[in-house]
C-alpha cells in the first residue's frame, strides 16, 4: 500500500480515537453526578450564562429559575462566564445551598439555590449520543474492511463527524469546563458535516462524473480532476463563517447563532445538504447497476426521513421557536441514517463491504424476540385475564400452555423465512446462480459451452475480473480459454495437482504457502500466476484423472473469497468438469469416426490400385491376394511391364502400417511402375527403385519380390529383396524352396543396392508360390507361427490351380491364427505355368 | 524534511498551549511580597475597603504589613488609612514608602504606591499625571479604571464616569463599589430599572454591607415602593446599627407613608444607636416632627412646630424637600419675608454645609421664590421658577428626588391653576412614573400643592381658585 494511503489512514484512525474519546468525555460529563444546579445553559449565546431549561425538580427549578433567565452571578460572584461558575460551583458540595443572581423579566432577583446529584444528559441526549456511537461503529467497520476505497475512508470521516455533531455540539450546555471544547468541537463538526455529506455522495456508489453526464456532473468531474473539488468543499464553510463573524463585528452587532453556526453557515449546510441530497436521489433511481440503485434508494430514503425531522425539530425549533418540546421526536428518526447505511450494507454490499452474518446468530437473536414477544403476550393476556371467568377456569392454563407449544415453533420458523430473505438472500440467490450454472455445464456436450460457462459466465457471478482454463494436453495445461496475459501453458506439476485433489475445493494461492516452500517449481508457478492477478485455483477433474485447471483472478471490490464461496466453485468445477470430460469424449469419437472415414476412402484406393487381372502373357497364369491387417495396409502386388510386351508382377511389403504404410505402399507402387517403363530390366529397375525409395522414406523400406516370366519360354525370372523365399511345386506335387539372390536388401533401406535376377525352368503344371512375411509370421493361439514348412504342407496338399492355391494357403493361414486380429498384412501370389507358351515364329 | 516541520510544529503548537495554559491559570493579581499569608491580608483589605468597611480594611493591612515588613504597597495603603487616625505612623509609613525600592515592583503596585503618596501629599496634579500615566499604558486595569472614574464622578463628570464604571465591571465584575456609583448615576439619570439591577448586584455581592440596602431602599423611597423600602433599611441598620444614612431615610419613608410615630421611633433608634452626630439627629427629629403636616397642607401646624423644639432654630434647607414645605407654610401664614430671606442666603452661598452642589442650592432658592412668586399671585412666575429648579434637580439621592417630585406637584397644580390641563396631566404622569403614591396624593388633594397654600390663604389646607388667567402650557423635559 502507498505510504500516502497508510498515512492518511493513520490520520482517520487517529482522528477517530480522539474524536470518540471526546464524545466519550462529554458523555462522561453529562452523566456524572457531580453537585449541580439543574440549569442548563442555551449554547448558542457566548459570553452570557442564559438559561436554556431546567431539569425538574432540581434546585434551579425549586427555586424559580425558567428558561431566559440568565445567570449574572452565584455564591456573592458575579460571573464573566460559564468558567466563573464551574469554578465557584466546585467549591460546594450536594446539598449545598448557594445564592444565585438571576435576571428575568422583571429584573435581577437574588434566589437560593441547594445543588443536588443532578445530572444534565437526559434521555434524548443519551439516545442522541448512542446514535452518534452507533453511527461511528458502522463507519469504523466499513473503513475496516475496505481501507484502500477513498469513498469508505470519507463514510468514516463522516460518521465521525456525524458523532461529534450528535454527541458534542446537541449535549446540554453546562457550566462544566468541557463544554468550552466539546462544543467547539461540535460546531466545527457541524460546518463540515454538509459538505462531507455532499463529497460522500458525489463518489458514492460511485462517481457521479463517470455516470452522469449533465452539467453539474460534469463540473464535478472537471474539479475532481484538477484538485479543486475537496479544497472547494472543505474550504467553503470556515471561510464562510469566519467572514459572517468579521461582518458581524464590524457592524457591531453580535452574530446571530443557531446551533453555534450562524445564519450565512447554515444557508451553504442547506445547499450541501439539498445537494447532497439530489445527487443521492440521481444515484438511488438512475444508477446502471440494480444493486448498486437499490443500495442508493435504501440510503436515501433513510437519510431523508432520518435528517430532515431531526433540522426541523431539534435544531431549528429550539433556536428558531425557543422551544424544545418536539427536540426528542426530532432525534427519533435519526436512528434510520445508521440503520439504513448498516442494512444497505449487508444486503446490498455498498462500498464493496460483505457482512458475514452467521444464520444461527439471527436465527438466535429471532428465537429472543419471539420469546420475548410470547413473554409480553403471556404476560398481557394473563394480566387482562385476571378475574374473569376464564382465568378461573382449570382449563386456562393447560389451554394456554397449548397454545404456546403450539404455536411458538411454527412462529420462529416463519420468521426465519424472512431473515433468510433481507439477510442472505444475496448468498442464497448466488448459490442458486452457481447451483443452476453447475447443473447447465454438468449437461453440456459441447466443450466450448463448458468453457464458455467457466470463462465468460462464471466472474459474472462473483465480480471477478477473469477466469481461465487450461486443459491438459500431453502432459501440460495449454490455455483453452481466458485473458492473453496469462501464459499460454503451464506445467503439470503433480504436488499442486495432488494438493488440490486431496483439498477438493478451489483454493487460494494465499494459501498455497508450505506448498511454495516445499517446491521452488510450484512456487515460480504460482509466482508467475500471482503476478498475473490470479488468486485462486481449481483443479478438473473426474476419477479417470486431471482434464485441466481453472484459474480465477480476485474480486472487482477487493474482496476475499469466502470459504462457501470456495466450496460453490469447487462443486461447480466438478459439474463442469463432467460436462466437459462428455464433450471431449464426443469430440474425440467424432474425431475418430472422421478418421475411420478417412481410412476407408484410403482402403478403398489402396484396392483400387491392386490390379483387377493379372495376367503375365500366354502360357501364364496368376492368382493372387492381399489382405491388409488393418484398413490401409502396406503390402501390394501389381504388374509393371518387362519388356518386350512381356510383364512381370512384383509384390512388396512397406515397413510401417496404417497410413502411413499405405502412403509408402502407394508411393513404391507409382516408383516401380514409373521406372518399369523406362527401362524394364529388373536388376536395373530393383536399384533404381531401390534409391528413389530410400530418397522418399528414410525409415521405411520396401520388402520387394520380382516375378517375370520369360516371354516364349517356361523360364521365370524372380528376384528378392526382402521377402520370404519362393516355394515351387512341381506338377508331381513335391515342393522345393527356390534359390535365393545373394543380395536381398529392402529396397530404400540403403541408399544404393544391387540385386541379382535368377531364373528357374517351370514345366506346365509347376507353380511358384511367393508370399509376405505376413504369412509366415502369423501366429496362431499359443504365440507359434505359421512358418515355412507350414506352408509347403499346405502347398503340397492345394490344388493345382493358382486361385485355388491362393485361396488354401489363406484358408490355411485364417485357420491357423483362429480368427485373432491379423498382425500383419498378408499377400500370396501364385504363379502357375500352365502349357509351353507358343511364340511367333516356332 | 516533512517530518522534522510537522514534528516542531506540533511541539510549537502543544508548548503555545501549555504556556497559554500557565498564563491562564496563573494571571491574577500579584503582589510583591515573600508572604503568602501577607498577599492574602493584602486582598482582604481591598475587599474590606471596598464594602467600605475602614477599620477592617486597616486591620488587614496591619496584619499584612506584621507578616511583611517589605510589602511596600500595603506600607502605602495603610500609610493613607491612618491618615485621619493616627496620623504620625502614617507620616512615618510614607517616608519608608518614598524610600523604599520601587523598581522590584509590578506596575501596578508602582501606580497604587505613587497614587497613595500623591493623595497623601495632596497633590492633585501629580494625582493626575499618575492616573494619566498609568492609565495609557494600562487601561483596563481596575484599580485606575475605579480611581478614573471615581475622579470623574466627584468633578460631577458623569458622562466620563459612567462609561469608566462600565467598564470597570466588565473587567472587574466583583468591584461593588462601582455597581454602588452606577446605579446612583442611573438613579439619577431617572433610570431606575438600571438603577435597581445594579444595587441589587451591589447587594448580592455585598450583602453583609449595609450600603447595598440604603441604596436600595432610598431607590425605593423615591419610586413609592413602601413596604420595600422599609425592609431594605431595615436590613440595613440591622448590618450596622450604626448606620446614620439609613435612620434618615427611615424617617422619610415613615413620613411619605403617614406614620410620624415610626418616624419618630427611627429617630430615637439612631440615637440609641449613636449612629448619627447631634446635628443630624436635630434634623431627624425636626423632620420627623414636621413632616405629616408638611404634607399635608396643614401650615399653621408646620409654623408652630418651626418655631419650638425640635426645629427651632434650624436651617429649613438643612430639611431638604421638607424644606421646601416649610417656606409654604410661612407664605401661608403670611411670613413671606422669611422666604425671601432664605432665597437670598441661598443664592449668596458658596456652598452647602451637606456637601450638596451649587445647582441643587440653585434649584432650592429657585423652588423658594417660586413659592413667594405664587404667594404674591404671579402664577406664571413661579411656573418658571419651579421648572428652572425641576431642570437643576435630578434623582440622585432619595431627598433631591423628593425635592424634584414635590416641585412636579406643585407645578402640576399651578398649570391646573393657570388652565393648562394637558400640562398638567402630564406633569402628573411624569410624576407617576416615578412614584404613583406622590401622584395619588395629588389626586386627593391637589390643591395642597398649590404653591403657597395658594388654595387657601388661611393656611387649613382647603382647596381654592385664585381665578389667575391662561397661559400658554409648558410641558417638563424629564
Amino acid at each position: 500500500m502507498p505510504n500516502r494511503r497508510v498515512s492518511s489512514i493513520v490520520v482517520l484512525l487517529v482522528c477517530g480515537v480522539l474524536g470518540a474519546l471526546l464524545a466519550g468525555l462529554s458523555l462522561v460529563d453529562m452523566f456524572w453526578p457531580r453537585p449541580s444546579d439543574g440549569v442548563v445553559l442555551e449554547a448558542d449565546a457566548p459570553g452570557r450564562l442564559v438559561v436554556r431549561s431546567v431539569v425538574p425538580g432540581s434546585g434551579a427549578d425549586e427555586a424559580g429559575i425558567r428558561p431566559g433567565d440568565r445567570i449574572l452571578g452565584i455564591d456573592r460572584e458575579v460571573l464573566r462566564s460559564s468558567a466563573d461558575a464551574a469554578r465557584i460551583l466546585n467549591r460546594h458540595g450536594i446539598g449545598d445551598t448557594i445564592p444565585y443572581l438571576v435576571s428575568g423579566p422583571a429584573g435581577p432577583r437574588e434566589v437560593a439555590v441547594t445543588l443536588g446529584p443532578w445530572r444534565l444528559g437526559d434521555s434524548a441526549y443519551l439516545y442522541v449520543a448512542v446514535l452518534g456511537f452507533c453511527f461511528l461503529i458502522v463507519g469504523v467497520f466499513v473503513v475496516a474492511q475496505q481501507p484502500r476505497q477513498h469513498a469508505a475512508r470519507l463514510f468514516f470521516f463522516m460518521s465521525l463527524l456525524f458523532l461529534l455533531f450528535l454527541v458534542c455540539r446537541l449535549r446540554p450546555a453546562s457550566y462544566s469546563w468541557v463544554d468550552s471544547f466539546v462544543l467547539t468541537t461540535g460546531t466545527v463538526a457541524l460546518l463540515f458535516l454538509p459538505a462531507t455529506f455532499l463529497h460522500f455522495f458525489l463518489i458514492f456508489p460511485r462517481k457521479v462524473w463517470t455516470w452522469r453526464t449533465d452539467p453539474l456532473a460534469r463540473m464535478s468531474g472537471w474539479l475532481a480532476r484538477r484538485g479543486l473539488l475537496v479544497p472547494l468543499l472543505y474550504l467553503v464553510p470556515p471561510a464562510v463563517y469566519a467572514a459572517s463573524i468579521v461582518v458581524s463585528r464590524l457592524r457591531g452587532r453580535p452574530v446571530a447563532l443557531i446551533s453555534g453556526a450562524p445564519v450565512p453557515s447554515w444557508l451553504l449546510m442547506g445547499i450541501d445538504m439539498a445537494a447532497g441530497l439530489g445527487v443521492l436521489a440521481a444515484s438511488a433511481f438512475s444508477l446502471p447497476d440494480r444493486r448498486e440503485r437499490e443500495g442508493a434508494r435504501l440510503v436515501f430514503l433513510g437519510t431523508v426521513f432520518g435528517v430532515v425531522p431531526f433540522l426541523a425539530l431539534a435544531v431549528l425549533a429550539p433556536s428558531i421557536l425557543r422551544t424544545e418540546r418536539y427536540l426528542f421526536w426530532g432525534v427519533v428518526p435519526l436512528i434510520l441514517v445508521p440503520l439504513t447505511f448498516a442494512y444497505a450494507i449487508v444486503r446490498f454490499q455498498v462500498l464493496h463491504v460483505r457482512v458475514l452474518l452467521r444464520k444461527s446468530l439471527l436465527y438466535s437473536v429471532v428465537t429472543a424476540l419471539v420469546t420475548l414477544l410470547y413473554g409480553g403476550v403471556i404476560w398481557a393476556v394473563s394480566a387482562a385475564s385476571i378475574g374473569s371467568r376464564l382465568a378461573a377456569s382449570p382449563l386456562f392454563p393447560v389451554l394456554f400452555a397449548l397454545a404456546i407449544v403450539l404455536l411458538f415453533e411454527p412462529l420462529r420458523h416463519r420468521l426465519q423465512e424472512p431473515v433468510d430473505r433481507f439477510f442472505f438472500s444475496e448468498k442464497v440467490r448466488l448459490q442458486d446462480a452457481m447451483a443452476e450454472l453447475g447443473t447447465e455445464l454438468n449437461r453440456q456436450v459441447e466443450p466450448q459451452r463448458v468453457v464458455h460457462g467457466l470463462v465468460e459466465r462464471l466472474p459474472g457471478l462473483l465480480n471477478l475480473r477473469f477466469s481461465a482454463l487450461y486443459l491438459l494436453r500431453e502432459g501440460a495445461l495449454e490455455r483453452r480459454a481466458g485473458p492473453e496475459s496469462l501464459p499460454d501453458s503451464l506445467p503439470l506439476e503433480p504436488l499442486l495437482v495432488e494438493h488440490l485433489r486431496k483439498r477438493d475445493r478451489v483454493t487460494r494461492i494465499d494459501q498455497l504457502g508450505p506448498l511454495r516452500a516445499l517446491s521452488g517449481r510450484v512456487d515460480a508457478l504460482l509466482t508467475s500466476l500471482s503476478s498475473r492477478g490470479v488468486e485462486a485455483l481449481g483443479l478438473l477433474g473426474s476419477s479417470r484423472g486431471v482434464l485441466g485447471l481453472v484459474t480465477l483472478s480476485g474480486k472487482t471490490g477487493q474482496t476475499q473469497f469466502e470459504p462457501e464461496e470456495l466450496e460453490l466453485l469447487q462443486r461447480l468445477l466438478d459439474q463442469a468438469a463432467m460436462g466437459l470430460e462428455t464433450g471431449l469424449l464426443l469430440e474425440e469419437r467424432a474425431r475418430q469416426a472422421e478418421f475411420g472415414r478417412e481410412l476407408a476412402i484410403a482402403a478403398s484406393i489402396q484396392q483400387r490400385l491392386l490390379p483387377p487381372a493379372t495376367e503375365l502373357g500366354p502360357g501364364w497364369r496368376v492368382a493372387a491376394v492381399c489382405r491388409p491387417a488393418k484398413e490401409v495396409g502396406g503390402d501390394f502386388y501389381t504388374v509393371i511391364p518387362a519388356g518386350g510386351g512381356a510383364s512381370a508382377l512384383v509384390y512388396g511389403d512397406v515397413s510401417g502400417k496404417s497410413i502411413p504404410g499405405a502412403l509408402m505402399m502407394m508411393a513404391a507402387h507409382e516408383v516401380l511402375h514409373a521406372l518399369a517403363l523406362v527401362d524394364p530390366d529388373p536388376a536395373r529397375l530393383l536399384e533404381r527403385a531401390n534409391r528413389r525409395l530410400y530418397e522418399l522414406g528414410r525409415r521405411s523400406f520396401v520388402a520387394l519380390g520380382y516375378l517375370g516370366p520369360v516371354p516364349c519360354s517356361g523360364t521365370l525370372r524372380y528376384a528378392l529383396a526382402g521377402q520370404p523365399p519362393l516355394l515351387l511345386r512341381r506338377v508331381d506335387g513335391t515342393v522345393e524352396t527356390l534359390p535365393l539372390p545373394e543380395h536381398r536388401l529392402p529396397l530404400g533401406a540403403f541408399r544404393t543396392g544391387r540385386y541379382r535376377i535368377l531364373e528357374v525352368a517351370l514345366g506346365p503344371g509347376d507353380v511358384v508360390l511367393a508370399c509376405s512375411d505376413g504369412v509366415l509370421e502369423s501366429q496362431g493361439a499359443d504365440g507359434e507361427m505359421f512358418g515355412a514348412e507350414r506352408l509347403a504342407e499346405v502347398l503340397a496338399s492345394a490344388p493345382p490351380e493358382p486361385d485355388a492355391m491362393v485361396r488354401a494357403v489363406m484358408e490355411a493361414v485364417d485357420r491357423f491364427a483362429g480368427g485373432a486380429p491379423a498382425y500383419d498384412d498378408v499377400t500370396v501370389v501364385a504363379v502357375a505355368r500352365v502349357e509351353e507358351a507358343a511364340c511367333e515364329g516356332s | 524534511m516533512r517530518r522534522i516541520v510537522i514534528v516542531a510544529v506540533a511541539l510549537a503548537l502543544v508548548a503555545g498551549a501549555a504556556g497559554f495554559g500557565w498564563w491562564a491559570t496563573h494571571r491574577g493579581p500579584h503582589w510583591t511580597t515573600r508572604s503568602p499569608e501577607a498577599a492574602a491580608e493584602f486582598e482582604a483589605a481591598l475587599a474590606a475597603s471596598q464594602k467600605l468597611y475602614g477599620r477592617e480594611a486597616r486591620d488587614h493591612l496591619e496584619k499584612a504589613v506584621a507578616l511583611d515588613p517589605t510589602f511596600v504597597v500595603a506600607r502605602a495603603l495603610l500609610a493613607r488609612g491612618l491618615q485621619g487616625h493616627d496620623p504620625d505612623r502614617a507620616k512615618a509609613l510614607a517616608e519608608a514608602v518614598r524610600k523604599a525600592d520601587l523598581s522590584r515592583l509590578t506596575p501596578r503596585e508602582r501606580f497604587l504606591v505613587e497614587l497613595t503618596l500623591a493623595q497623601i501629599d495632596g497633590d492633585e496634579a501629580r494625582i493626575e499625571r499618575v492616573i494619566r500615566e498609568y492609565g495609557s499604558s494600562h487601561p483596563e486595569d481596575p484599580f485606575v479604571l475605579y480611581v478614573q472614574a471615581q475622579a470623574a464622578w466627584r468633578r460631577g463628570d458623569l458622562a466620563r464616569a459612567e462609561p469608566l464604571y462600565r467598564k470597570l465591571i466588565e473587567v472587574a465584575p466583583n468591584w461593588v463599589l462601582a455597581y454602588n456609583e452606577l446605579g446612583y448615576m442611573a438613579m439619577g439619570a431617572g433610570r431606575f430599572k438600571d438603577a435597581e439591577d445594579l444595587f441589587v448586584t451591589y447587594r448580592f455581592i455585598a450583602p453583609d454591607q449595609a450600603n447595598p440596602h440604603d441604596s436600595l431602599g432610598e431607590l425605593d423611597i423615591l419610586t413609592g415602593r413602601s413596604a420595600d423600602a422599609r425592609k431594605e433599611l431595615e436590613a440595613a441598620v440591622a448590618v450596622r446599627p450604626d448606620f446614620c444614612v439609613a435612620y434618615g431615610h427611615l424617617v422619610t419613608l415613615e413620613l411619605l407613608d403617614g406614620r410620624p410615630g415610626a418616624a419618630r421611633a427611627a429617630v430615637e433608634r439612631a440615637e440609641r444607636a449613636g449612629a448619627c452626630p447631634e446635628p443630624l439627629l436635630a434634623i431627624l427629629r425636626c423632620a420627623a416632627a414636621i413632616g405629616r403636616p408638611a404634607l399635608e397642607g396643614r401650615w399653621q401646624e408646620v409654623r408652630r412646630i418651626r418655631s419650638e423644639t425640635p426645629c427651632r432654630g434650624l436651617d429649613p434647607s438643612r430639611l431638604g424637600w421638607l424644606g421646601i414645605a416649610v417656606a409654604e407654610a410661612a407664605v401661608a401664614t403670611g411670613h413671606g419675608a422669611d422666604v425671601e430671606e432664605a432665597v437670598r442666603a441661598l443664592r449668596s452661598r458658596p456652598g452647602s454645609p451637606d456637601g450638596l452642589p451649587q445647582r441643587i442650592l440653585r434649584a432650592s432658592a429657585a423652588s423658594l421664590e417660586a413659592i413667594a412668586d405664587a404667594a404674591t399671585g404671579d402664577l406664571r412666575s413661579a411656573l418658571e421658577h419651579l421648572l428652572a429648579a425641576d431642570r437643576e434637580l435630578g434623582y440622585e439621592d432619595a431627598n433631591i428626588g423628593l425635592m424634584k417630585l414635590t416641585n412636579r406637584l406643585r407645578i402640576a397644580a399651578i398649570q391646573r391653576r393657570l388652565g393648562e390641563e394637558a400640562a398638567a396631566e402630564r406633569t402628573l404622569r411624569e410624576v407617576a412614573r416615578v412614584n404613583p403614591d406622590l401622584a395619588r396624593r395629588f389626586r386627593e388633594n391637589p390643591d395642597r400643592w398649590l404653591p403657597g397654600g395658594l388654595s387657601g390663604r388661611s393656611g387649613d389646607g382647603s382647596a381654592a381658585h385664585s381665578g389667575a388667567p391662561q397661559h400658554e402650557q409648558v410641558d417638563l423635559g424629564r
